[in-house]
């Protein structure tokens, strides 16, 4: 039996979904869609059963990447009970989920969630009247107080059933309905979806369209705006009966401070420097902590144990990209990660998303991508992961290549650690001026000439809530097992392949054959181009090899300032380290993966180029 | 029994409740079209008896069929509005009565005829629909129509189409709007706000 957790996004599925699975979650991408299904084992009634938290939709007819998987994991049969999860407090925008849901004749039970804050906004909910119009069984719950949610796998065992509650449609829907039931042998939910132009069967659509063609003069709407007033309207009709009290909002409203540009916009710029000042200094000591721990008692034993070179260059290897994993995992990406989760849970990020969309707009983005972006300051791969969220496959393309040329905190290391020590705060700052009006230059101009759609925004804006500490630190771990899960192979393997190159001498060969290149054209010494290279796997590595290539941790002493410079603003621009090149590639594919990595590689060069034959 | 006051009575219950249709005192239509209240009891039974509206303590609502129908009565409304406050260039109290009589004899024919001429954006602009940037927070305003593209289904998947109440929660000065639609919060960005057309509530 799989069972199968559905709602609107925000209703606290996931919440429900950790809640009834512990900690057993595995994630599984799905062929064809960027979007990842988590699905866990259950025990009920003494049997394993498989639970699925499938993604939050907040309608079934669309087009979405999500909703298309949604759509099709209920038409398809690999749904065997549904359980639709409800926001007790928006009874009647939830409700439309549901009445779509049942259309598909699943066996299903209706989860009404948040009674806390349904009770707590003057809401008297009669669930047992809205259990028998709708003829399922629905359990009220308050995820967040753990309160009535051992009870939902026990009814969706027991008590789930079809649902008998079709929507009442307009009076030609209905004809055209009956008309493909009898000519083509169309299910209900067939017709429906035939009539809203989706079907596998290319004749059924095609009749649909057709039909759809005749209802749309008469009633001046698209069949899509009929079949959702109708499905709205049937909703309301429900929810009236069953709401009996509304006391109006009332207390004092902090989005008159948040979503206004004075002093929302302060408060969010505050927000996120905050946050990366907080995250990058804090970090920055953990890493170097993790970094000299792992060296004392890892690295230089087996440099000590005199093994033969080949097992030590590979032993090497691995060990280093295990160490550069766990320093941009723990201190980076879960501190961020942690950050992330809990504005994301308090309802904030909605806030940012409507105060930015003005200015994402002129990069070809909307509100929604603020998200990815900031993420990006602290590492660029689960900001990767986060574009998810964007609407368009335009959009993703854009914030593919702005995303990976955010100076992430690997690269403030970088920076900090030649220019800011060496050459002066004002100078590491205009790095940073350097390479975000480059940024803002690409999304301008990639803006202009990337084809596809443009959405604006459409953002439910949550209500802010306190958010809860275990939650917060549940997301965080899962996002830290998704990014080690996803880089280390990535890590092991290209740091074994540079081990191997340069023990094989290959890469001697290399510094050899471009010395020329980097001496006449970037003004740099040959072994700065080997240091390049290790900043692919690792942005801090291009740092720590200099050193050790140069011989000295006092660089001034062997490059000159403008040397120094060039070296840090070609290591910041250039190539996205190897783990970011490999998320890329999943959620977009090879060929836009090839063309960031081509472009940043082409930009970091000219920019070098730039600066040594101006200033050098 | 008149078909025009039925007709009345339905656009009056409509342009009172909105796309839900009710409940809605039969003081308040009553009102709303300047009739008695009394006097509109035995209509009312009688639209009842047809399943046009169902009565409950004194109250009225829509059902399904009634809806449709009042939908179309508003329709022509606005339609023969417009025709004769922007096209013969007639007063706008005096377009509004002459409308109220024309409604209920004019044809579909007709309708559709001068819909095409003037355009749907022309006949809702001229009922005072808006764009939605150019109400003030706190504005309480019932959407109109619905610009655009297939783009736009996911307003529809959350609520906002023609003939719905919401309310106008914040506006940025760059045309961002917040609203509220069912009770829940929807942030659009200034382009998509300014494509939907509204009125204000009473």
């Amino acid at each position: 039996m799989r069972y199968a957790l559905i709602g609107n996004p925000n209703v606290g599925k996931s919440l429900i979904f950790s809640q009834l699975t512990g900690l057993g979650v595995e994630i599984s991408n799905y062929p064809g869609t960027t979007v990842a299904l988590k699905s866990g084992p259950v025990c009920v009634q003494r049997e394993i059963q498989q639970l699925t938290d499938l993604p939050g939709v907040y309608s079934l007819a669309g087009a979405a990447d999500e909703e298309t998987l949604v759509r099709g994991e209920l038409g398809e049969g690999r749904v065997d009970v549904a359980i639709v999860v409800m926001d007790a407090s928006h009874l009647e925008r939830n409700l439309y989920l549901l009445l779509q849901v049942a259309e598909y004749g699943v066996p299903l039970v209706a989860v009404a969630n948040m009674m806390d804050e349904a009770e707590a906004a003057g809401l008297a909910l009669d669930l047992p009247r809205l259990g028998d119009m709708l003829g399922v069984e629905v359990i009220p719950t308050a995820a967040t107080q753990a309160r009535g949610i051992a009870e939902i796998l026990p009814a969706a065992m027991a008590k789930a059933r079809p649902p008998s509650f079709p929507v009442p449609y307009d009076a030609d829907i209905e004809a055209a309905i009956r008309s493909l039931q009898k000519t083509l042998g169309a299910t209900r939910i067939q017709a429906i979806l035939a009539l809203e132009g989706i079907g596998s069967d290319p004749a059924m659509v095609e009749a649909g369209k057709i039909l759809a063609g005749e209802i749309e003069p008469s009633h001046r709407m698209s069949v899509h705006q009929i079949l959702a007033a109708n499905r709205h309207h049937f909703a309301r009709e429900i929810a009236g009966k069953v709401i009996r009290e509304r006391e109006p909002r009332r207390g004092i409203d902090p989005d008159r401070l948040l979503m206004h540009s004075w002093p929302g916009v302060p408060i969010l710029i505050t927000v996120l420097v905050g946050m990366l000042v907080l995250v990058f200094f804090t970090g920055s000591l953990l890493e170097r902590e993790l970094v000299s721990l792992f060296d004392q008692f890892l690295i230089l034993p087996v440099q000590a144990a005199g093994l033969p070179p080949l097992a030590a260059t590979l032993l090497l290897s691995v060990l280093l990209a295990v160490e550069a994993g766990l320093a941009i995992a723990f201190p980076f990406v879960f501190l961020f990660a942690l950050c992330i989760s809990a504005l994301e849970d308090s309802g904030y990020m909605g806030r940012a998303a409507f105060l930015a969309d003005r200015s994402m707009h002129r990069l070809g983005l909307h509100g929604g991508a603020v998200i990815p972006m900031v993420l990006s300051f602290g590492c660029n791969v689960p900001a990767v992961m986060a574009m998810r969220s964007l609407r368009s496959r335009r959009e993703r393309i854009i914030a593919s290549f702005l995303i990976t040329m955010v100076p992430c905190s690997a690269r403030s290391v970088v920076i900090s650690g030649i220019v800011a020590a060496f050459i002066g705060i004002p100078a590491a700052l205009s790095i940073y001026g350097i390479v975000l009006a480059l940024t803002l230059a690409t999304g301008l101009f990639l803006s202009r000439i990337t084809p596809g759609d443009r959405f604006g925004m459409i953002l439910e804006v949550a209500p802010l809530r306190r958010p809860a500490a275990a939650m917060v630190l549940r997301k965080a771990w899962y996002r830290v097992s998704e990014f080690l899960f996803l880089a280390m192979p990535v890590l092991i393997l290209g740091s074994v392949v540079l081990g191997l190159l340069s023990w094989s001498g290959i890469l001697g060969f290399f510094q050899e054959a471009v010395a020329p290149v980097m001496e006449a054209v970037l003004g740099l010494p040959p072994y700065a181009a080997t240091a390049l290279v290790f900043g692919i796997l690792r942005k801090e590595m291009a740092f720590e090899t200099l050193v050790v290539l140069a011989g000295t941790a006092n660089l001034p002493s062997v490059m000159s300032d403008v040397q120094l410079y060039t070296f840090a603003i070609i290591s910041t621009l250039f190539v996205p380290c190897v783990s970011t090149i490999a998320v890329l590639s999943r959620q977009m594919g090879s060929r836009v993966a090839l063309a960031v990595t081509a472009y940043t590689v082409v930009l970091g060069l000219l920019i070098g180029a730039a600066i040594h034959f101006l200033a050098g | 029994m008149q078909t025009s006051l039925r007709e009345d009575i339905l656009e009056a219950i409509l342009c009172l409740a909105g796309e839900g249709g009710g409940p809605i005192p039969v003081k308040e239509i009553a009102a709303q079209i300047r009739a008695e209240p009394r006097n509109l009891d035995p209509v009312l039974a009688e639209m009842a008896r047809g399943g046009e509206v169902t009565l409950e303590g004194g109250t009225a609502s829509l059902t399904g069929p009634g809806l449709e129908r009042a939908r179309g009565v508003a329709h022509r409304h606005q339609v023969l509005q417009c025709f004769l406050s922007e096209r013969l260039g007639i007063d706008g109290t005096s377009a509004d009565r002459e409308a109220c009589r024309l409604e209920h004899q004019v044809s579909d024919e007709t309708i559709d005829r001068l819909t095409e001429m003037m355009g749907e954006e022309a006949v809702a602009g001229a009922r005072g629909a808006r764009p939605l940037p150019e109400f003030g927070e706190g504005d309480e305003v019932r959407v109109q129509l619905v610009r655009g593209s297939s783009a736009l289904d996911r307003l529809l998947d959350l609520g906002i189409l023609p003939g719905e109440a919401v309310e106008v929660r914040r506006t940025l000065p760059n045309g961002a709007v917040v609203l509220v639609v069912k009770g829940c919060d929807i942030a659009l960005s200034p382009e998509i706000a300014g494509s939907i057309l509204a009125v204000k509530r009473r």
